[in-house]
């Protein structure tokens, strides 16, 4: 399947930056690292198939989903039919039914 | 005789597969790198020595740092050498503004987590609003990002 093209917008990318870089500081490497590397494959699978996303919004220019990438982190995007915008990353506190 | 031949084998099989993954132990792993910082910050601190004090001082010394060397050994990284190897990463990585803002909020250290708490449809357009002012960011500044984080 061929995939789309993938852009960032600068405050997704500082948002991962930053996040990583707590990692980095308050875990270990591979903490940061694996953050990293999940991030980077989730947005691999979402530009070949952006429509795994659950649907938060339509216009009729945009289809805005969130894909969850792990309990605590969400990807927010929009995509059309030949681009996937990555809007922001979501951090949410982890829910009881995550933990169990 | 056979039988014994064939375990001494084997056991010479076993420490060869050890000695192979041994290097990769020593030198590879995450903890390994804060173990030399340690070290670094161990023989720093064996040279501030005061050579004036007395036995008994000495002494307390000695099993302060046996303590902290146990520490050390066990890999549990210090702050100052954590703050050491963040200073190195966040000045090699960074632009120097960045470092400094960085530095200025101490590298993240014990910073608590940051949620988003986004539940009302202002908070989403907010966040879409934010998003667009932002602007969309060229792939060389993705790849500097992801590149920074892979290759750790």
């Amino acid at each position: 399947m061929a995939q789309l093209v993938v852009t960032w917008s600068v405050k997704a990318l500082r948002h991962l930056d930053e996040k990583a870089l707590w990692y980095l500081a308050n875990r270990n490497e591979t903490f940061a690292k694996t953050f990293a590397e999940d991030v980077r494959d989730c947005i691999e699978i979402l530009s070949a198939q952006p429509s795994i996303g659950v649907i938060r919004k339509q216009t009729p220019r945009y289809t805005y989903r969130i894909f969850h990438n792990h309990p605590q982190c969400s990807i927010y995007y929009w995509h059309t039919s030949s681009e996937v915008h990555i809007i922001d990353l979501l951090f949410t506190r982890m829910q009881r039914h995550d933990l169990d | 005789m056979k039988q014994t031949s064939i375990l001494f084998a084997n056991y010479n099989y076993f420490l060869y597969y050890v000695d192979l993954l041994r290097p990769k132990f020593l030198f590879e792993s995450n903890k390994s790198r804060y173990f030399a910082y340690n070290i670094v910050d161990f023989t720093m601190a064996k040279k501030q020595i005061d050579y004036t004090e007395d036995s008994q001082q000495a002494e307390c010394r000695s099993i302060a740092s046996e303590a902290t060397f146990v520490a050390y050994a066990t890999d549990v990284a210090t702050e100052d050498a954590r703050r050491a190897f963040l200073y190195d990463f966040v000045y090699a990585n960074y632009s120097h503004g960045e470092a400094q803002s960085l530095k200025e909020r101490n590298f993240l250290m014990d910073e608590p987590f940051k949620y988003d708490d986004v539940e009302t449809e202002t908070d989403w357009e907010q966040l879409e609003c934010e998003a667009e002012k932002s602007g969309v960011a060229t792939s060389q500044e993705v790849n500097k990002v992801f590149g920074r984080w892979l290759n750790l």
